[in-house]
């Protein structure tokens, strides 16, 4: 109960500190996630507080001054970003307000305000990270408001302590974890949020290697693979996404002309690998399946080319399952169209290796041979492998291929497809991932963004499309050690040690496939519960001839009743009234219903006196009720209580309010 | 009897114009045994007040003008030789008399201070060892100055303690004060003023005020209001026993005199304010009185049912 009529509470200096150390808590991760002016604006306002308080001097500022900081701010994220709509615009906008909030708190109301919108705060900054490490800082942070809350309310600001703070949040957990289960959700979220990030390195719909002069690993996870029966020899690991057959002499796409090739359905040779993919938001429509895809999830169609995608971009986390058989023959019988596509480089440029392609085909004059050769000349020739090239502007492939011979995959899967095209093999390059790191502890591949790769397929009679992977062939010695040795990335691609198995990996390792194990089950559970999950829940919840409209149905009632019984726990935990009391208390709610409320500081007599003197016509009614109620209640004169008690009650009932 | 009381309480009114609630309040403190605290401006009628109550009553007045020389023995009396009886005799100091008025208390030092407040405390003075009663009723009335004013020692807050009732008149509406200028200087007519009671009656509506019902919802009440008090984290503490049993004897006073056998909470919150806010002292930061903090506790907690 509040000792002082809020109006009257003043905010003390102390609470004013801890007001803005829960502000910079709630905005901390907000700040880092905005661009830096505005994360210097929003830490303004708290730190000037602190600050001055320190000084021993008052943060206020004055009224104009206040309102010109405001429109200023706002001003500031309007020119930023151009609007207020969006995240990150509007995120700025609310997170600059909100800790502004805190130089014109005067009142007792505005800390309390300032406290509630600190949780509405908090909520924010699951628009930017989703992790479940942010959900311990939120718990924290959580924590730490509730507990300022409890302080700024205190009779006796002795008595708050953390403990009984933490021990509400964990009494709030089972209702929290209940609503979260059983609240009917929407199909999809009430609002879209555009996100302002594009997706960083990893596949793209163009591979231009000329351009890229340092290529960086992002060690982001681009999807988990789950195999449902057995896995694959991890040299098999080869994740298909696109294929490019257009070469205009810089960049290579994917050809239109592909679209209107029919897929051809081949027999599958060796075992079908089903398996379970969680992709994580791509922006892009196509998807990954092990190479060769032989059937593609629902909604999804699969190419004459061996790629599927998505009827829509990937906006969101999803998971799919598809199944794959490693060594299977494509387009065994080429189409004309396709033979057309996969021979075709453009007329000039690149002359030289064009003509040094010809000369030594013209040693074999057969496909194999040939395509040994080339790999034997990478793993003899002085090529490097590294993520740092030169920069290769006109006649790429000559430039690679006799001059700068520094390149990763795209280089050597570009300039190895331009060799064979150029003696009329029908090749293409072929992008996705290669490789993954195995979880012992989950039993699934993890594949980050490090692993993008490119690689090759050359047409070859009776066999169809055959893999090669030129850039495996570059012979160890020549990979950039920094490489293997720091990042120790594409172990797969440049020696056969086979995955270790868990027990003899390091220690730090454990732990990472651990937390990645605890990050997919807070996926799995937590980020993508929705509303198909929340059915499929309640489906194996309920009985078979329930309806799914029955069963949310008694969820609402189950979630009604369950407030009913805490309001009705709240309302009897007030001290129990006894008759006269609960007589008095009829008349007062029959008052109150006649616009008279009586305020719970005002004693009988004065509200009755209250209430007749704006009712006159009321005195003779009230009066006699008034007087017999105080001597019930207040004189110790038993006598004939009991009657006298039935009296109240009956006059009471029978008590005439006319107006 | 209450009569006579309600003739006493219009007669002050008409030295004391436009102060009825404070004239009330002085009376019920006066019913309830207790001591009366007038803390107010010079000049603005205390002084009248105090006079106009002991004449009244009809109570033996003596009047003690608190300087910072006054000292112990001025107000309890002091002992002098007799050269024919050829001993010391006690000469009674003012103290023993039915009323006192102790005319700016905080002028005079601590230590005279302090003998005049366990006189009220004890109603008996202890002096060269002997220890002597003082007459019934025993009354003190203090005025004081605010005490910012210069040449002042505040009461602390234990003395201040003793006190049942603080009251501050404040400056009369202007209608009442034009009135006041018209009629003249009130108080020689205070100082005329008959007597309407014996004390004999006096004491016998003090024992007929203690005789007065109080419930234990009532208690309860005071009971609340006294833990809010300890609660409020603008105090430097909350009330003390002797404040709980010091509202309940002025609520059964304020009862008396509404002609009632019981107490109710109106009567507490009555009294509440001038009994409470002088021994509620706020933390120095806060900007509220005592009196504010009184009123908001007073809005803070429920009437029982």
């Amino acid at each position: 109960m509040l000792i002082l009529p809020e109006s009257q509470r003043q905010v003390q200096s102390l609470l004013r500190i801890r007001l803005a150390i829960v502000q910079i808590c709630v905005l901390l991760p907000i700040i880092f996630s905005l661009p830096l002016q505005f994360g210097v604006i929003i830490a303004f306002a708290p730190l000037w507080t602190i600050v001055r308080i320190h000084l021993k001097q008052s943060p206020m500022l004055g009224r104009w001054l206040l309102v010109a900081i405001t429109v200023i701010s706002a001003a500031a994220v309007w020119f930023h970003f151009g609007t207020f709509r969006g995240r990150d615009a509007g995120v700025s906008l609310v997170a600059v307000m909100y800790s502004l909030k805190i130089l014109e708190c005067r009142h007792y109301r505005d800390v309390n305000l300032l406290l509630t919108l600190a949780f509405f705060m908090l909520a924010m900054n699951f628009l930017f990270t989703q992790e479940i490490w942010a959900v311990f800082y939120l718990l924290a942070a959580l924590l730490l408001i509730t507990h300022t809350l409890m302080y700024a309310n205190a009779n006796d600001v002795s008595k708050v302590e953390v403990k009984k703070g933490a021990k509400i949040l964990l009494y709030s957990i089972p209702v929290m974890m209940f609503f979260f289960v059983f609240f009917p959700r929407l199909s999809g979220p009430l609002w879209h949020i555009p996100s302002s990030q594009s997706a960083g390195t990893g596949v793209s719909d163009s591979m231009t290697p000329g351009d890229i002069g340092a290529l960086h690993l992002i060690d982001e996870v681009a999807f988990r693979v789950k195999f449902l029966d057995a896995s694959p020899e991890p040299g098999d690991l080869y994740w298909r996404a696109l294929v490019f057959e257009n070469y205009d002499g810089l960049s290579w796409t994917q050809d239109r002309r592909r679209n209107d090739i029919p897929l051809a359905r081949q027999e599958a040779e060796g075992d079908v690998l089903r398996y379970e993919i969680t992709l994580e938001a791509t922006k892009q429509r196509w998807l990954y399946g092990l190479d060769l895809p032989v059937s593609t999830p629902p909604g999804t169609r699969l190419k004459s080319d061996g790629t599927f995608s998505a009827a829509r971009r990937v906006e969101k986390r999803i998971r799919y399952r598809g199944s794959s058989v490693t060594r299977m023959p494509l387009e065994v019988e080429l189409p004309p169209l396709s033979r057309t596509i996969n021979t075709e480089l453009p007329s000039s440029g690149n002359d030289e290796a064009k003509q040094w392609a010809r000369e030594t085909y013209a040693q074999f004059n057969d496909t194999t041979n040939y395509v040994n050769y080339l790999l034997r000349f990478i793993y003899e020739q002085p090529f490097f492998y590294t993520l740092t090239p030169p920069i290769l502007k006109e006649d790429m492939v000559d430039n690679f291929w006799f001059g700068t011979r520094r390149g990763f995959c795209e280089h050597y899967a570009s300039s190895f497809v331009y060799m064979l095209r150029a003696v009329g093999i029908p090749a293409r390059v072929v992008v996705g991932y290669h490789g993954g790191d195995y979880n012992a502890l989950g039993d699934y591949w993890i594949i980050t963004q490090a692993e993008a790769h490119a690689w090759a397929e050359y047409w070859m009679e009776g066999k169809g499309w055959v893999r090669v992977d030129p850039t495996a062939a570059i012979a160890p010695h020549r990979v950039e050690q920094q490489l293997l040795n720091q990042v120790g990335l594409r172990n797969f691609l440049f020696d056969d040690l086979p995955v270790a198995d868990f027990m003899a990996e390091s220690g730090l390792n454990i732990a990472q496939l651990w937390l990645d194990n605890v990050n997919r089950a807070w996926q799995d559970w937590v980020i993508d519960f929705n509303q198909s999950k929340q059915f499929d829940l309640f489906n194996q919840l309920k009985p078979d001839s329930w309806g799914l409209g029955r069963l949310f149905g008694i969820s609402v009632v189950g979630i009604l009743l369950f407030l009913a019984v805490i309001a009705w726990r709240m309302s009897r935990s007030r001290e129990s009234l006894d008759h006269v009391a609960r007589s008095y208390l009829i008349l007062t709610r029959r008052l109150a219903k006649k616009g008279f409320e009586k305020h719970h500081y005002e004693g009988p007599q004065d509200f009755v006196h209250r209430v007749i003197r704006e009712k006159p016509q009321w005195s003779g009614e009230l009066n006699p009720i008034l007087r017999l109620y105080l001597k019930l209640k207040f004189s110790n004169d038993s006598a004939q209580f009991a009657k006298k008690h039935k009296q109240l009650r009956t006059m009471v009932k029978r008590v005439r309010l006319v107006t | 009897m209450l009569n006579k009381i309600e003739a006493v309480s219009e007669r002050l009114n008409q030295i004391i114009l436009g102060k009825q609630e404070q004239v009330e309040l002085a009376i019920i403190c006066l019913l309830a045994k207790g001591h009366l605290l007038i803390e107010d401006l010079p000049g603005m009628g205390k002084t009248t007040l105090a006079h106009g109550l002991s004449r009244v009553f009809g109570l033996d007045f003596q009047r003690i003008q608190f300087t910072s020389d006054l000292l112990p023995a001025d107000i309890t009396g002091t002992s002098i030789y007799d050269k024919q009886q050829q001993s010391f005799v006690f000469h009674k100091g003012p103290i023993f008399s039915q009323v006192i008025l102790a005319d700016e208390i905080n002028r005079a030092t601590p230590k005279t201070q302090s003998a005049l407040l366990e006189a009220m405390e004890e109603r008996q003075v202890t002096v060269e060892g002997e220890t002597r009663e003082l007459p019934l009723p025993f009354f003190v009335i203090a005025t004081q100055n605010p005490s910012h004013q210069v040449g002042t020692y505040p009461l602390p807050e234990s003395q201040l303690d003793r006190f049942l009732i603080r009251l501050s008149l404040g400056y009369p509406h202007p209608d009442v004060e034009k009135q006041l200028l018209l009629g003249g200087e009130r108080r020689p007519v205070a100082n005329v003023l008959d007597a309407l009671l014996q004390p004999e009656q006096l004491v016998e509506v003090q024992q007929e005020v203690s005789k007065v019902n109080v419930s234990e919802t009532l208690v309860n009440y005071v009971l609340q209001l006294v833990l809010e008090t300890r609660k409020t984290p603008e105090l430097n503490h909350g009330l003390s026993p002797r404040a709980g049993l010091a509202l309940i004897q002025a609520g059964k006073a304020s009862a008396w005199l509404s002609n009632r056998e019981f107490a109710i909470p109106e009567d507490i919150q009555k009294v509440f304010v001038a009994a409470v806010g002088h021994r509620l002292q706020p933390h120095s930061q806060s900007q509220l009185s005592g009196e504010q903090v009184a009123e908001a506790v007073l809005q803070s907690v429920a009437v029982p049912m």
